[in-house]
């Protein structure tokens, strides 16, 4: 399998907080990884870092055998680098349908004066935008709600639409950010399907979740991080027996003394 | 819960669906105020709400559309104002070429405050344009050699039309009827199109607009250039009006004062301004009999608003997304309810 993305040792350190420290890393073409780890561990930095949200303290990211380091966020967007965001920022007073015309941006050209003069680039850019923009809507089922305002759609479904949006731009890598957080099983269950769908349409996904049954179903690979390192990488199988993620999750002293006492682990 | 979401489709926003046609009905009734009414005083009132119109107008294109907090919109307005005073006094430039130049003046001069403030946010942004419009104010007042400083710019020429004869004020009337109809005009266009939703997307949030590919720093230029470019054409028919141009026209009260009208009107929607403008203009006149008190009972009606109506008499911007009951239900509990779809 091909390399798509990879960071080489990137670190970024807010003052003297080192949230990611010498991250090194691989995301295969094709795979769904898991980015699991306690909160406050560095994950969200972490996209932060490869969306181009944040500059690099040091280190490299290759994206496609091409050094992308520091380019900004748009750039990589332009790239096929799509992400979700943890605390959803969808744009609440833009309709739903507007919400994922955004995310034709990149691929529509028509300026200024196209737009005033309602020019046939600007006629074309709008009819390709909508077109798509409501198969992208059909596909996540909110299609219906196409001209409602996206904040005033449910939690669950402003999950939904961001995802969509991020498919706006047709990414080759897509990176969510806590997808499944506030939902209800039935609802996650639908979401880990989507997000399978999603793959085998040929999108490699990289997902950070605490929903550990969420992650172990969902993903081929598993990177665990702590501290702002990475502790552990392999197969959902292999990551939880690793001790270290154990010990990073449960603590250590608590669960051998609990043993000893003939106590029950919970 | 799809049957609560349809009831309740705009929360709030039920007015702003007929936006289209108020606004085709208010510049309707305004295309008739000259040819109704002879009382020249009333038309000269009637022009300045026009006036305000295009200035308010042109202010709600940054602060309503693209979030950012403008309060140096005088500054723009100055540009324009003095652009067209000089080029027509010392180079008999027309008034029709100088309407699109100062406008292009003034956007000009927008780009090169860019430079520092795109990548500026929220306060420091505003901070940026106060000390600019006040910068400018003082270029006027102090380059004597170009602006005569203090004693202003008298002696425009009165723009001519084909040589046809016109009665004065109903004419600049006509001539910012027809901006004020263009610029709407375009204006719509624009933030329908692409570019619009680009400023829109920034209005609510920039870093998911940047992970859109929406180049953020860019279309705030953008944005800034094409609000400062109406001001300036603003400017340039104020100065043609009055025949006479000094830097105390654009003191920091007039931006304020054109922010006010955009903030009582309402921001984020093509009908508040008009609706400011119109509003502010004619209390301020139906009050003038009561001299200084006149100011006081300006900013009474700002205080008012702004606890009863913080988001103008029809903004779409009350800064706090809008909420179903529902919603807000769901939210303390953390968890949705049944499959959803």
């Amino acid at each position: 399998m091909a390399v798509l993305l990879e960071t080489k040792s990137i670190s970024k350190h807010f003052g003297g907080l080192k949230a990611v420290n010498e991250i090194s890393m691989q995301v295969n073409e094709g795979e769904v990884l898991g980015i699991i780890g306690p909160n406050g561990a560095g994950k969200t930095t972490f996209f932060n870092l490869i969306t181009g949200t944040y500059r690099l303290t040091e280190g490299e990211i290759l994206f496609d055998g091409q050094n992308v380091t520091n380019l900004p966020p748009e750039k990589m967007a332009g790239l096929g680098i799509a992400r979700t965001f943890q605390n959803i920022k969808l744009f609440k007073f833009l309709s739903v349908l507007e919400n994922v015309k955004v995310g034709f941006h990149i691929r529509t050209q028509s300026g200024l004066m196209d737009s005033i003069l309602h020019t046939k680039k600007y006629k074309e850019d709008e009819a390709l935008a909508n077109e798509k923009g409501m198969e992208i809507l059909r596909k996540v089922g909110l299609a219906d709600q196409a001209e409602l305002l996206a904040g005033n759609l449910p939690y669950g479904w402003q999950r939904r639409l961001e995802i969509a949006r991020a498919l706006a731009l047709s990414p080759r890598i897509l990176l969510l950010d806590e997808p499944a957080a506030g939902m209800n099983p039935s609802e996650t269950a639908e979401l880990m399907q989507f997000i399978q769908e999603l793959n085998r349409g040929g999108i490699t996904c990289v997902v950070i979740e605490h929903d550990m049954k969420f992650i172990m179903n969902l993903c081929d690979r598993i990177v665990v991080i702590n501290s702002g390192q990475k502790l552990a990488e392999g197969s959902p199988v292999e990551v939880t027996r690793d001790p270290k993620v154990i010990e990073a999750y449960l603590g250590s002293g608590l669960t051998i003394e609990r043993r000893k006492k003939g106590g029950s682990v919970v | 819960m799809k049957t609560i979401l349809k009831k309740n489709p705009f929360c709030g926003f039920d007015l702003l669906r007929y936006e289209g046609r108020i606004i085709v009905v208010i510049m309707a009734l305004l295309f008739f105020v000259p040819l109704v009414i002879s009382d020249k005083a009333i038309v000269n009132v009637m022009t300045l709400v026009l006036l305000y119109i295009v200035l308010v107008s042109s202010l709600n294109v940054v602060n309503g559309y693209s979030g950012q907090f403008n309060v140096g919109q005088a500054g723009f307005y100055c540009i324009g104002a003095y652009t067209a005073a000089i080029l027509s006094t010392r180079f008999g430039w027309s008034f029709w070429i100088l309407l699109p130049v100062s406008g292009i003046a003034a956007a000009l001069v927008s780009l090169l405050l860019s430079i520092p403030t795109a990548k500026l946010k929220g306060m420091y942004f505003t901070i940026v344009t106060l000390g600019f419009s006040e910068i400018v104010r003082q270029l006027c007042l102090n380059w004597t050699s170009l602006t005569r400083g203090p004693r202003g710019i008298s002696g425009i020429p009165s723009p001519g039309f084909f040589g046809i004869s016109y009665s004065r004020n109903a004419f600049f009337y006509y001539v910012l009827f027809v901006i004020t109809v263009v610029m709407l005009f375009c204006t719509n266009r624009v933030l329908k199109s692409r570019i619009g939703r680009a400023w829109r997307s920034i209005r609510e949030d920039d870093a998911a607009a940047a992970s859109l590919g929406v180049q953020v720093a860019r279309y705030k230029m953008l944005n800034f250039a094409y609000s400062a470019f109406w001001a300036g054409v603003a400017g340039c028919v104020y100065v043609f009006f009055q025949r006479f141009v000094s830097p105390d026209s654009f003191t920091l009260d007039e931006s304020f004062n054109i922010l006010a009208m955009n903030v009582i009107g309402g921001q984020g929607t093509l009908l508040g301004p008009i609706v400011g403008s119109i509003t502010i203009n004619l209390i301020t006149e139906m009050f003038r009999s009561a001299l200084q008190y006149r100011m006081l009972l300006y900013s009474a009606l700002i205080i008012i608003m702004m606890w009863i109506r913080p988001q103008g008499l029809v903004g779409s911007i009350n800064r706090k997304a809008p909420e179903t009951e529902e919603k807000t239900e769901m939210k303390k509990g953390g968890v949705i309810d049944g499959s959803a779809s």
